[in-house]
């Protein structure tokens, strides 16, 4: 058990202390603590390296998330404005329980009936990568270029795709953009929940720390009494629990809707936020099987990969020039993102409590996250390089090459084909 | 040569598109029309006329139909391919039969998993209804322009959508266009089931009349009969009626599907596609409502309506340019047009018998169906002008006007708002919604 620790913690020490999150970053910014509903940061890396001299990009294989959504049930709305409404009537709502309040009814009155929906700030991400794409593929992108775009069933999806595609349309009316959304083509483009897997031992002992975990976070005597003039009343009619887990959601999807200016980030401490994030991210990877020792779930993405992988050998062999577009969900992207190898999915711990040091939910799903592999070759060699883009930066695989951050396709694949 | 030809198309669908009324050799020359609700997109005829001088057109109101479309269920698929199992198991198949089965097997095959999804030409028609929009409007649509579209959340409807708006942004890159497809909207971009029907003491015994007259369009044609050594035997292993009805359903089909070659006409002919016609066109009638004495199902298109008063006096009042672009589905289409008034839609009667002669859904609901409100006005005055189209046709509605096809704003609004408002809208509760 303990060697098993310990390979991983080896592993991640030669990654390189950029992948390291600390407590103070995290609180430096608490829309990150939003975990999976944090916003798009854009790219930090601002020029890329170039391709070493004779190579040409020919082909960009994108998996994106959809952008910025609305919470994807709105009973967590239902229920806070109902108990707050109710502790309203009784007269035990301090000025701050009347302040969150008014914000939720606000914020519910937009989201109505959007449940789950792309907000417009998701559209914008979405063009904004696209255009970003654009400017650093030029010599690909302004050719009449043939566009393959597919998307997850989901309108989310679907309407991230379309802005993604008409941005591209709009930078070069000349190229041959297809759409469409079929349940036919889900196999490869979100996650196969038809895969079976067995869950393993270890599962059970997680579990419980995660819920252990999550108890801690949303036990906080301060929460209600900051909300509630008489807390043993309002705990007769109230699960406090169950109203932060809700007011946590609210708070991490705000951010997604900017036009309405609301933030209910300040209900909560930063402890209480970190702790929040903390056990978030620790579920999200163990319930990703990216975990030592949990049910590998992110085997659902094979498929994906594979598909990826068949694709490209296509426009390889064909000579082709091309753009492939896949547009889906953080279920997808972060599995994904393990089983490519990036360096940022890699380097889970067993130790849930402290998993947030060397893997971070936000910089892997945010919203409108994304992974790009370019494809490159040199007139007159065989050579297919290729470099990997997380959130359009570039990132590693651990694969050795001598160009790095580029890496010869066939030392890619035969990686892969080892891991599985 | 190539000209000629194009004038005498030109004169063909002028003459075809010229009246709402419905000959029998006019569909004879047309038989793709007989896949009444499932037919590709005629070309409009492409004659507009100018405005008044002085009048430049502002705004365009915009209300599409998904296009071309695979069968919204697989249901049909099933049935036929068990009833033509179970016969060729009995040998009750004969060569023609079992050819007839193997098409059935392609065509089902093809569909495997893509139900009710927007086929390739269904994106074709998008494009081109856009790129035609362009090309008639070219001062307003060339502006960087401000565009707001929303579809039904299907999701043919919204690749509809995409298509379009991909359209108009590579014609003008400078458009900023919006799009959305959210339950937030569907009460208006959709039939709103919300809205309480008044009951019609008639509609039972429309329908009743509906049914015999369907069971008579749908009876089996001699090509259906020459599928079977034992026609009458065969008929004991399915329910004849059903299996003529998914026949016609899956030829209609074929229509979206261009680049499967797969015909199934065949087995109908000219007279069996034009009663499969008749037999949905009676149905469509009636169940939205458009026939005397049924229940006035239209009803729920008024919050359609209201919206495209609301927005309209809105950009008036802004004096702003715009174009807005609704996309959904044929069950708002039709009986939109109906409430707009739209001569093409207001020939409904219980003579089922006839109808066809005064009432046809393939003008009305074919692929890609849409309608248009576009808007004009004058520098200097006050007045604002309104025309409307039926598949980028131009039409009437009942109001008088000294300047057709164009309608003053200023009796056109009153006229809705009335309506509207005498029909009275009950919504149901909360609870009864559920149901």
């Amino acid at each position: 058990m303990k060697t098993k620790l310990l390979i991983p913690m080896l592993l991640l020490l030669s990654v390189g202390a950029a992948a390291q999150t600390t407590r103070q970053e995290i609180l430096k910014d608490l829309n990150r603590t939003g975990a999976n509903y944090y916003i798009y940061p854009g790219p930090s890396q601002k020029t890329l390296t170039p391709a070493p001299a004779g190579y040409e990009p020919f082909y960009i294989s994108h998996f994106g998330r959809h952008g910025s959504r609305y919470m994807e049930d709105n009973t967590y709305y239902v229920y806070a404005i109902e108990k707050l409404d109710t502790a309203a009537q009784l007269g035990i709502l301090t000025p701050k329980g009347s302040e969150v309040l008014e914000k939720l009814r606000i914020a519910y009155a937009d989201a109505w009936n959007r449940d789950g929906d792309l907000t417009p700030l998701g559209g914008l991400q979405h063009r904004e990568i696209a255009g970003r794409m654009y400017q650093r593929f030029p010599q690909l992108l302004s050719q009449p270029l043939r566009v393959d775009a597919r998307s997850s069933t989901s309108g989310r999806c679907m309407i991230s795709m379309f802005y993604f595609c008409q941005e591209l349309q709009g930078l070069n009316p000349a190229l041959d953009i297809r759409m469409d959304a079929s349940k036919r083509d889900m196999s490869f483009v979100v996650r196969d929940e038809h895969v079976e897997l067995e869950e393993t031992p270890a599962m059970e002992g997680y579990e419980q720390q995660i819920n252990a975990m999550y108890m801690k976070t949303v036990n906080a005597p301060r929460f209600m009494k900051s909300l509630f003039t008489d807390v043993p009343r309002a705990e007769s009619f109230v699960e406090g629990p169950a109203l932060m887990e809700c007011l946590f959601n609210v708070a991490s999807d705000l951010q997604n809707v900017p036009a309405l200016n609301l933030s209910l980030m300040d209900v909560f401490s930063k402890e209480e936020l970190f702790q929040a994030w903390k056990t978030l991210n620790s579920s999200i990877m163990l319930l990703c099987g990216l975990v030592p020792g949990s049910t590998p779930e992110y085997r659902m993405v094979k498929p994906v990969r594979d598909s990826l992988v068949s694709f490209a050998d296509r426009v390889i062999s064909q000579g082709d020039t091309a753009l492939t577009l896949r547009f889906t969900h953080d279920g997808t992207i972060l599995p994904l993102a393990y089983l490519l190898g990036l360096k940022e999915a890699t380097g889970c711990t067993t130790d849930l409590e402290n998993l947030y040091k060397s893997i971070s939910v936000d910089k892997l799903i945010p919203m409108a996250a994304n992974i790009q592999l370019v494809f490159y070759r040199k007139e007159g060699s065989d050579d297919i390089l290729v470099k990997f883009l997380l959130n359009e930066n570039e990132t590693s695989i651990p694969v050795k090459t001598d160009v790095s951050p580029y890496y010869h396709w066939k030392d890619v694949k035969s990686y892969w084909e080892g891991r599985n | 040569m190539k000209q000629i030809k194009l004038a005498f198309i030109c004169l063909l669908f002028l003459g075809w598109t010229a009246g709402a009324q419905t000959s029998r050799e006019e569909l004879l020359s047309h038989m793709e029309l007989t896949a009444g609700n499932y037919a590709n997109y005629p070309v409009p005829t492409g004659h507009l006329t100018p405005a008044p001088e002085g009048y430049e057109p502002f705004y365009i109101s915009h209300y599409g139909r998904h296009g071309s479309r695979y069968m919204t269920s697989d249901k049909a698929f099933i049935r036929l391919r068990e009833s033509l199992d179970s016969a060729l198991t009995l040998g009750l198949l004969t060569d023609y039969g079992k050819d007839v089965r193997c098409r059935v097997e392609t065509a089902a095959a093809d569909a495997d998993g893509r139900s009710g999804e927007l086929t390739a030409l269904g994106a074709r028609q998008h494009k081109a209804i856009a790129r035609r929009m362009f090309d008639h409007y070219p001062t307003l649509l060339s502006q960087p322009l401000e565009v707001f579209a929303n579809a039904s959340n299907s999701r043919r409807v919204m690749l509809s959508m995409a298509h379009f708006c991909n359209e108009l942004k590579s014609l003008n890159p400078s458009l900023s266009i919006a799009m959305d497809a959210s339950e937030h909207d569907l009460y208006y971009i959709k039939s709103n089931k919300s809205i309480v029907v008044p009951d019609s003491p008639t509609d039972d015994a429309l329908y009743d009349k509906l049914k015999e007259f369907r069971h008579r369009m749908m009876s089996w044609t001699p090509r259906m009969e020459a599928m079977f050594t034992d026609p009458e035997q065969a008929k004991t292993i399915m329910d004849p009626y059903t299996f003529a009805d998914d026949l016609y359903n899956v030829a209609a089909d074929m229509y979206c599907l261009p680049e499967l070659k797969l015909s199934f006409y065949d087995l109908f002919g000219e007279e069996g596609m034009i009663n499969g016609f008749r037999s949905y066109n009676a149905a469509w009638c009636l169940w939205e409502g458009l026939m005397p004495g049924a229940k006035k199902s239209y009803y729920r298109l008024y919050p359609l309506l209201q919206n495209f008063l609301d927005e309209a006096d809105a950009i008036i009042a802004s004096g702003g340019n715009g174009l807005r672009l609704r996309f959904g589905h044929d069950s708002v289409v039709l009986p939109f047009a109906f409430i707009l008034g739209f001569q093409e839609a207001l020939g409904g009667t219980d003579d089922m018998e006839n109808l066809h002669n005064s009432f046809s859904i393939f003008r009305l609901i074919p692929m890609a169906a849409n309608i248009q409100l576009v808007f004009f006005r004058k520098a200097g005055s006050q007045d604002i002008l309104v025309k409307f189209l039926m598949n980028e046709n131009e039409t009437s509605i009942p109001l008088k006007t000294d300047c057709y096809p164009y309608y003053h704003w200023s009796d056109v609004e009153p006229y809705y708002r009335n309506m509207i408002e005498s029909a009275h809208l009950v919504y149901k509760t909360p609870d009864e919604d559920e149901d």
